[in-house]
């Protein structure tokens, strides 16, 4: 059975949060003297801001034991690649979640496994989409590094997901399965998440102050949900809307390219993979993660959304399957699933 | 200073000068554009006359695109080729450890922070930060690991927020490439997509027309400070000022890129 793994940001989410249905939990820490002294887009989780991390490792040890005592994992997020300056602290981060008492980390730098893997009898070692696991030699490359879960990246087909994964039974895989589609493949990808905010007051407002961000929390989820959108058209290269030309020598072919379609924050954020649920178990995934640790999503929702489909398995076939996912879709959301949402689109 | 050209097929060795005592050949970004062994072949021809070496260039692979590199590493094998293979994901690494070839980081593997919109905010930050923008992920441990598995040599782009190697004394040369930096790179191909209009959702295209060999799409944005070049499945910025790059002589190697701008002789990716 396919278990959910739920990011959180907040200990008071996680009682209602397993309730919803997750079997797992993961979140990072960003303290606010970090912050201070180094900045946000030094983070060494790459969620350089406030409120997608945890304020402090205190409230980390006091998350994980309201979660252990509901027998839930908790996982914890460093899944940036370091530098030698950042090793340090890296290290001291390692050592402070392990006694919080966290379950596993999430990583991605070779270095950090390495390093990992002095605490194997303690934690496990799972690897997250920056690890870019596209190939069954890259799952067994990690495996052999200590590795004991592999989070796929998002750009892989189902057919090619079911291949990765027949390969290897001793290790787990987990797959991206509800919002934030990337355009680009997250490992390989270089793009700033927060330099702009740094020049737009709006942003700012909302973004580098642990009292802010609880005013941000309490705004209704429409409201917080415009401000990011609005926020990563302007400030993630990747959302923009880029003017296009394309230049074929010395001809210049003007009208044609419209890249608005591509580099959409809409079909990013709303992403969802759903449908492919039952694929996705007979490919042996035994885990399926809801991306997003920051706060204007409703991750109880989401939460509950992927429970409930996944109680369909078995159930319903193929295409029942995903027109009842569809309405369970429209029952949660109130809005209609498109298919530019499509985390694992059928038709490639 | 060794200067090294890289092609993704045959006819841009047209390219090729006497300066260049290497040739890098193939893609790291798409899996239409790994070589053919025949073409494998015929420029093996071209280097070994010339007494050239070779890098192969090695992308990220799924498990169908490993078995075309395992052909071609096959070949340098039974032609007894002394090549680098330049490792951009780590199955490739795995497959490659069975072939007699050295091992080279790629650029894919090796991480920078290349968005130029840092430059907006470089001055306003932290020293200690600063330096994170402008360093490679490298750490000990990571270097212990390269060390281990025998990867002495490691490729970087130029970066325009400068570029700091560290001081920690590694045992490490380093590539630069010149004069284009990528900045990210997709298997949604947005260039396959313009090619195939109507298109309204990027996907993965398993059967590609190579229009992206002929031509490029600059895309520019008011919050962009530079403007950026779509080519194929990746996007790229252009850094031409390599002299401040070069003034640290672990820098070794300088390869160089063809213009994208030529029409029919220039576009590499």
């Amino acid at each position: 059975m396919i278990k959910i793994v739920s990011p959180i940001t907040n200990i008071s989410e996680v009682d209602p949060l397993i309730d919803a249905g997750a079997s797992e939990l993961y979140c990072g820490v960003i303290t606010g003297q970090e912050n201070k002294s180094l900045t946000s887009i030094y983070c060494l989780n790459r969620r350089p801001s406030l409120f997608s991390n945890l304020p402090s490792f205190k409230e980390l040890e006091a998350l994980v034991k309201k979660a252990k005592m509901r027998k839930v994992k908790v996982s914890f997020t460093l899944n940036e690649f370091y530098t030698e300056d950042q090793f340090e602290n890296v290290k001291d981060q390692v050592k402070k979640a392990i006694d919080c008492g966290i379950d596993a980390f999430i990583a991605a730098d070779l270095g950090l496994i390495k390093e990992l893997q002095k605490y194997k009898d303690r934690v496990e070692i799972h690897v997250g989409v920056g690890a870019t696991t596209f190939n069954a030699d890259t799952a067994g490359f990690y495996q052999r590094m200590g590795v004991r879960r592999i989070i796929l990246p998002r750009q892989l087909t189902l057919d090619e997901i079911g291949e990765i994964c027949s390969k290897d039974e001793n290790l787990e895989f987990e797959c991206l399965i509800l919002n934030e589609r990337c355009h680009f493949i997250d490992g390989y990808c270089n793009f700033l998440h927060s330099a702009f905010s740094y020049q737009n007051p709006l942003l700012n407002l909302f973004k580098y102050d642990r009292f802010r961000s609880k005013i941000w929390q309490l705004l209704p989820a429409a409201i917080s949900k415009m401000i990011h959108v609005y926020g990563m058209k302007k400030e993630i290269a990747c959302c923009f809307n880029y003017k296009a030309e394309i230049n074929a020598g010395t001809a210049l072919l003007k009208n044609r390219p419209s890249l608005d379609n591509f580099f959409n924050a809409d079909t990013f954020l709303n992403a969802c993979g759903a449908c492919s649920l039952q694929a996705l178990d007979k490919a042996q995934i035994s885990f399926v993660k809801i991306v997003g640790r920051v706060s204007f999503k409703n991750k109880v929702k989401d939460v509950a959304f992927i429970a409930r489909c996944l109680k369909l398995l078995g159930k319903e076939n193929g295409a029942d399957f995903c027109h009842v996912v569809e309405d369970i879709y429209r029952q949660t959301y109130k809005t209609y699933c498109c298919k530019s949402y499509c985390y694992y689109p059928k038709e490639q | 200073m060794e200067s090294c050209i890289l092609i993704t097929r045959l006819d841009l060795l047209n390219y090729w000068k006497k300066d260049y005592k290497r040739v890098y050949f193939g893609s790291e970004f798409c899996s239409h554009l790994i070589p053919e062994k025949e073409d494998l072949n015929m420029l093996l021809d071209f280097v070994q006359k010339r007494d050239l070496s070779l890098s192969l260039v090695s992308g990220y692979a799924t498990n169908r695109e490993i078995k075309k590199y395992e052909g071609l590493l096959e070949i340098l094998i039974k032609r007894k080729i002394n090549a680098e293979l330049i490792i951009n994901d780590w199955g490739v690494f795995e497959l490659s450890r069975n072939f007699a070839v050295i091992p080279v980081l790629g650029r894919l593997l090796t991480r920078q922070k290349k968005d130029p919109q840092i430059l907006k905010i470089f001055n306003k930050l932290p020293a200690i930060t600063k330096k994170r923008y402008q360093a490679i992920a490298l750490n000990e441990n990571f270097y212990e690991f390269l060390k281990e598995k025998g990867i002495k040599r490691i490729e970087i782009d130029n970066l325009f927020q400068g570029i700091d190697l560290g001081d920690m004394g590694y045992d490490l040369s380093f590539s630069l490439y010149t004069p284009y930096a990528y900045l990210t790179t997709t298997r949604l191909c947005p260039s396959n997509a313009i090619n195939n209009r109507p298109a309204k959702a990027l996907k993965i295209p398993f059967t590609c027309t190579k229009d992206c060999q002929d031509r490029h799409i600059v895309i520019r944005h008011v919050n962009m400070p530079y403007l950026l070049i779509l080519k194929g499945n990746t996007i790229f910025y252009r850094q031409d000022s390599i002299d401040e790059a070069c003034k640290d002589k672990r820098i070794d190697r300088l390869i160089f890129q063809p213009s994208f701008a030529e029409k029919g002789k220039g576009q590499c990716f």
